[in-house]
């Protein structure tokens, strides 16, 4: 019965989106989400708090048509730019930068687009696919995933820090550490305590995890190409050329269908967990590719194989992402926090309710999640020639226009001036750490799943009333146990079947 | 660990052995860290575990890591992660190390070691002021006039940069103000003008 209702609320959503009208404001909000999504730290969260007041005029379904078009448009756009100029339009496109951006210095950022493009399509079918069939099992898993499973969880994603960052495992760590504590800062929610603001009232909510960003990532590499001169790209005469390759990009996805399925499952469960993140989603799926991939060697170097992983699981991640937002009232993303202002706009109360009694409201914005990212894929496809012009201006007239949309999408965030004083810290500390070969990752990850560990660290403490059992109790939580001493381990391991000859290739 | 090398000296704007340049930011980073730690004094359990857990194997690491940085030969033949160095001397592994220290930002430069170095000290003056010029002034009095004379310090060339500056300004202005219709921050001196918005929806 609830499969009949759902079919005829999709059918009700295609007509809504078939309208000539609809389909151009459509349309229109994927090249803006494509675009914004380019730009610095402009991702979901800024795009859909911004569009909010702007269609609140529209009719309802119409106005979340065009949020949740809009919202899945940043990913492609973010990935766009983490290929071409090392600057992910938003966190969870930071995993696509590792192999990504390489393959664009090596030439072959058309190639390196073309499979992004291609797998974050398919990777969106996938999860808004699943999304529609699993809602009833979904329910159940989630269920498991409580405070302690979720900070195994949180822990693992610090530990295999070790195994991203090849060559500097301690200086990774560093990193890592940091970002942690960076996420500490402010008042504690668990107590209520006030941790390190240095007497600075706007450090009470924190450190901005998109301000930090922004400024790490779009700032500090234009102080660094600007020290470099010439153009962003290096490789070849023609600069980062994308007029050829994409088409064996898109083939690659095929190729490398297991990569692509492995990794847009673990982005469909890990978007499912409410809290986690995409960030999360597309480093562990990044993760699990560079380990169990055979010839790893080229990891973090260009392989096609790590931007396959990090695309898939970013757009699968998405309609995982949905499935807590719209079955339980509990936003699996950032961005879908945002979206429920929208909810509330529109008088709509988020909840368990919400697909019963607004299943064609549900209805309308996997439709147009769908749309979007695949509009998005045919679009960068379409036009990433004229995007990939970007990268042959000269840094020396494009850095102070993206040092200054860095500063304000900052200061948009929440209209909050210091914001900018935060992105301009990060952004020189940030040059420092590449000076000193200190992976960036390492600290936005740190500084994304710090929250997420301390107070899912408490939270389980509270439910289990201090009793530390808690944290071994269930399998789920002997699985992320056992998932964080391989992760440790396995760089050692390797190293040691290296020398042995056992197996080949350098780490 | 001598920096009064005469190669140093010519290779680079500042004429400090890059290890001390290397050592300082992390002994900055693992100072950092104990201020931190000694600050929680008073604090509740709730709020000092986890920074506890965290600090200590951080700070643990950063002397790790200066272990390294002063004795890469004996670093080198206990951590099974790090490449043999051939030789195996402490010369021969610092020199290793250094390597790889140079590599993570060397690429084919326009520019040389000094100038480059010289021109990366301007550009961290440049995002220092963008911040503080925005706040006063107010974005869309600040933003021109940062792109412009950037353009202009770096190229010398005042046409194209005037070209680049109004076709950059006014696409943040469609884009932002009449397209998104967002807020910009008018300035704390208030000389910015109120912005006409021609909004499409």
């Amino acid at each position: 019965m609830a499969q009949i209702e759902l079919l005829s609320a999709l059918l009700a959503g295609l007509d809504v989106i078939a309208q000539p009208l609809n389909f151009l404001l459509l349309l229109l909000a994927v090249v803006v989400g494509v675009v914004i999504g380019m730009l610095p730290g402009l991702g979901g969260v800024v795009i859909l708090g911004l569009l909010i007041p702007l269609t609140f005029g529209l009719e309802p379904l119409v106005a979340f048509m065009v949020l949740a078009a809009a919202n899945g448009g940043t990913s492609q756009g973010g990935a766009l730019t983490a290929i071409l100029i090392n600057t992910p339009g938003k966190s969870p496109n930071a995993a696509t930068i590792l192999d990504g951006y390489p393959m664009a210095r090596q030439g072959r950022a058309g190639e390196a687009i073309g499979v992004s493009a291609t797998a974050s399509a398919l990777g969106a079918i996938l999860g808004i696919s699943v999304l529609l069939l699993s809602v009833p099992i979904m329910i159940e898993i989630v269920l498991l995933f409580g405070a302690p499973e979720i900070f195994w969880l949180g822990v693992w994603g610090l530990t295999i820090l070790s195994v991203v960052v090849k060559g500097s495992v301690v200086t990774g760590l560093i990193s890592g550490v940091l970002g942690v504590f960076l996420s500490m800062h402010g008042v504690n929610t668990i107590s209520a305590t006030t941790r390190w603001t240095y007497g600075l009232t706007n450090l009470l909510d924190g450190v901005g995890l998109v301000p930090a960003l922004v400024g790490l990532f779009a700032v500090a590499e234009m102080i660094n190409l600007v020290g470099e001169g010439g153009h962003i790209a290096k490789e070849g005469e023609e600069g980062i050329s994308v007029s050829t390759g994409r088409l064996k990009g898109m083939k690659a996805v095929f190729t490398h269908k297991w990569v692509f399925l492995r990794a847009a499952i673990v982005g469909l469960v890990i978007g499912v967990i409410p809290g986690v993140g995409g960030t999360t989603a597309n480093f562990v799926a990044y993760f699990q590719a560079a380990q169990t991939a055979r010839n790893n060697e080229n990891f973090g170097k260009g392989d096609i194989r790590g931007v396959i992983a990090s695309e898939a699981s970013n757009d699968a991640k998405e309609g995982g992402a949905y499935i807590p937002t719209l079955a339980f009232g509990v936003p699996g993303s950032a961005s879908m926090a945002v979206l429920f202002g929208a909810f509330l706009l529109h008088g709509i109360i988020p909840g368990p309710l919400l697909i019963q009694e607004h299943l064609d409201v549900v209805a309308i914005i996997v439709l147009a999640a769908l749309a979007s990212n695949i509009l998005s894929s045919v679009l960068t496809l379409a036009l990433a020639e004229e995007l990939a012009k970007v990268t042959r201006i000269d840094i020396v007239y494009l850095a102070p226009a993206v040092l200054g949309i860095a500063l304000y999408a900052s200061y948009a965030l929440a209209n909050n001036v210091f914001n900018m004083y935060v992105t301009m810290f990060f952004g020189v500390f940030g040059f420092l750490m590449m000076k000193a070969n200190m992976s960036r990752i390492p600290l936005i990850l740190g500084m994304v799943l710090g929250p997420i560990v301390e107070g899912n660290f408490f939270r389980a403490l509270q439910i289990s009333r201090g009793d530390y059992a808690v944290f071994v109790r269930s399998p789920v939580t002997w699985l992320m146990i056992t998932l964080i001493v391989v992760s440790l381990l396995l760089p050692y391991v390797r190293q040691e079947l290296l020398r042995r000859g056992v197996i080949s290739g350098v780490q | 660990m001598s920096s009064d090398t005469p190669e140093v000296a010519d290779e680079n704007f500042l004429p400090i052995d890059p290890r001390w340049l290397y050592a300082a930011f992390y002994a900055l980073i693992g100072l950092w860290l104990v201020y931190l730690l000694a600050t929680m004094g008073g604090w509740r359990w709730e709020d000092q575990v986890v920074p506890l857990l965290i600090g200590v194997p951080g700070i643990l690491l950063v002397l790790l890591y200066l272990f390294r940085l002063r004795y890469p030969g004996v670093y080198a033949r206990v951590n099974p992660l790090v490449q043999p160095v051939e030789g195996a001397t402490e010369e021969a592994a610092l020199d290793h190390l250094l390597d790889d220290l140079e590599e993570a930002t060397e690429t084919e430069a326009a520019r040389s070691p000094r100038e480059r170095q010289w021109i990366e000290i301007v550009m961290i003056g440049w995002v220092i002021a963008l911040p503080i010029v925005m706040q006063y002034l107010g974005f869309f009095v600040a933003l021109p006039l940062y792109v412009f004379t950037f353009g202009v310090y770096f190229t010398g060339d005042t046409k194209r940069s005037l070209i680049i500056t109004v076709v950059f300004t006014l696409f943040v202005y469609v884009f932002f103000v009449t397209i998104l219709g967002a807020k910009v921050y008018p300035g704390d001196f208030g000389i910015q003008p109120t912005l006409p918005r021609f909004r499409l929806f």
